[in-house]
């Protein structure tokens, strides 16, 4: 009687792995790894972990290897004698390490993953318009807060605003843009851009974030980081809401630099006529990866070491949209602090023209921000498509505090 | 191209690979496929009805029948059957579906269970 129709005895290898590769869903190979030894020992013979990971991030074509941090924080020693030979071993430890960073690329919690700006490729009027402004709070500030380009009078010219993300190691989903209204410039232009176009990458040395970016002077930042990711071009609308830029599919940055690029110019400035981009707001919205996963050694080329931390749990960070406000790092509330201090102080020593009331009904901002997320207030309903994203309410109320 | 092995097949006399069953199965595809190439749905909707007939067991024999006949959409199609009928299911049905016992000792199941215990989160009922 055949009651065993395991497929594995009757179908060639290839057959099978192709079999399998038709799970798509992390949890549907890690249940079929559990089946029984020979289904589990050809999961990871296979390697079908890594080219789940693979399919749905190619970026991690570039891992020479992986490691594992057991629960001292040094590296799991192979054991010695064992009967595994040192082969099955690195294969069942890319098993174990791709099938937890296939899970927590999906569970790990939604969040805002700008760390710090590191720097633009123009500011006019430094430091008063400065990138840092991009990272203020919007609901507070975004209608006397914006970075500003220098102005040009092609059109055509670029610009650049590059961040440093919270950790390297974090995919990223979506960037949100809000150009900025000059409601004390008649007319109240929008200095908008054309398109946008996103690229990641890590710096071409070490721990070297640019920091000496920051300031009126520019050395390229294209000569301090070195890109992997480049995304389509985005048209941008000439609309003062915060724009949603969805990537055409979730991409890991590793590196932890992110760059937008500005293209094309369309909003001169009618004192001298130069083409300025202006703009009051940015959000890069992910899952940080870090510490549970750690990447090292980047090289120039691109290729780096990924080292998966036992000591970390996987499974506590659920990301649910009945979440209650998420949480923004210590990081990034300090960051925010210093922006919001430095831009208050600045406040009180320049002064900053009246712009005329009663453009109230043009004054549009963020909407539809899931979960009572209060970060943002809604006004005129625009076309904007915010999903599933939540910040800090902490952050609100810290900052109600300091205005106090 | 796709008839070559189909020839071979009725030029064959001893043919062991597929049974009768199966080819009545697996052949009248092609046409199909071509009839109602346009229309997904449609295609979709005869793939079901094909499986409601058809057992799991029979659906290994179904893919080395298209593999011998290369028969690439067939073959595709069947095991995107199968990926789909274990989908979100639990181990144990996954094992009751291929006939298959779990070879595993206690410890090491229940070491898998903990290393995985995401897996088993959310899974349909048997």
């Amino acid at each position: 009687m055949e009651a065993c129709m395991d497929f594995m005895n009757w179908l060639d290898l290839d057959m099978s792995v192709k079999l399998l590769m038709h799970l798509k869903d992390q949890s549907d190979l890690a249940r079929v790894s559990s089946v029984s030894r020979s289904w589990r020992d050809f999961v990871i013979a296979n390697g079908l972990f890594k080219q789940l990971c693979l399919r749905m991030f190619p970026q991690l074509s570039k891992v020479t290897h992986v490691m594992e941090l057991n629960n001292c924080g040094a590296k799991e020693p192979v054991e010695v004698g064992s009967s595994h030979s040192m082969e099955w071993e690195s294969l069942a430890r890319d098993h174990r390490v791709y099938a937890t960073l296939a899970r927590v690329c999906t569970s790990f919690r939604v969040q805002d993953c700008i760390s710090e700006a590191i720097s633009a490729s123009s500011t006019d009027n430094y430091p008063k318009e400065t990138i840092d402004n991009t990272l203020l709070p919007a609901d507070i500030v975004s209608q006397r807060a914006y970075w500003s380009s220098k102005g040009q009078s092609n059109p055509a010219v670029p610009e650049t605003l590059t961040y440093k993300l919270v950790s390297e190691f974090c995919v990223i989903t979506e960037i949100y843009i809000h150009p900025f209204k000059a409601y004390f410039q008649r007319g109240s232009p929008i200095y908008s851009a054309k398109a946008v176009r996103f690229r990641m990458g890590h710096p071409k040395s070490p721990n070297d974030f640019g920091s000496h970016l920051l300031g009126d002077s520019l050395p390229s930042a294209d000569d301090t980081f070195i890109w992997t990711y480049t995304s389509p071009e985005f048209a941008m609308a000439q609309d003062s809401c915060l724009q949603k830029f969805r990537l055409p599919e979730p991409v890991l940055c590793i590196g932890g630099i992110l760059q937008i690029e500005l293209l094309g110019r369309v909003q001169t400035q009618e004192i001298d006529g130069l083409f300025y981009i202006c703009i009051s707001h940015v959000h890069v919205v992910g899952r940080c990866l870090s510490p549970a996963f750690v990447v090292e050694n980047i090289q120039p080329s691109g290729t780096f070491v990924l080292k998966k931390d036992m000591r970390c749990k996987f499974h506590t960070q659920q990301s649910s949209p009945d979440n209650e406000a998420q949480e923004i790092s210590d990081d990034q509330l300090q960051s925010r602090f210093r922006y919001l201090r430095n831009y208050l102080r600045n406040l009180n020593v320049i002064e900053i023209d009246e712009y005329e009331s009663g453009e109230e009904e043009d004054v549009v901002e963020i909407e539809e921000y899931e979960s009572g997320e209060e970060e943002y207030e809604s006004g005129e309903e625009e076309d904007v498509e915010i999903e599933e994203y939540g910040s800090g309410e902490e952050e609100d109320e810290a900052e109600e505090e300091y205005l106090l | 191209m796709k008839f070559c092995t189909v020839k071979q097949y009725f030029d064959d006399e001893n043919n062991n690979n597929v049974t009768n069953g199966i080819a009545t199965t697996v052949i009248p595809l092609p046409n199909k496929h071509l009839k109602i190439k346009a229309n997904n749905k449609e295609m979709e909707q005869y793939e079901q009805e094909l499986l409601r007939n058809v057992m799991p067991q029979e659906l290994t024999k179904l893919i080395l029948a298209a593999n011998y006949l290369n028969f690439k959409e067939a073959l595709d199609f069947f095991c995107r059957t199968v990926a789909n009928a274990i989908q979100n299911k639990s181990v144990d049905y996954v094992r009751k579906f291929f006939g298959l016992e779990s070879d595993f000792e206690p410890g090491e199941e229940e070491k898998l269970c903990k290393e995985f215990a995401w897996s088993f989160e959310g899974v349909d009922e048997d």
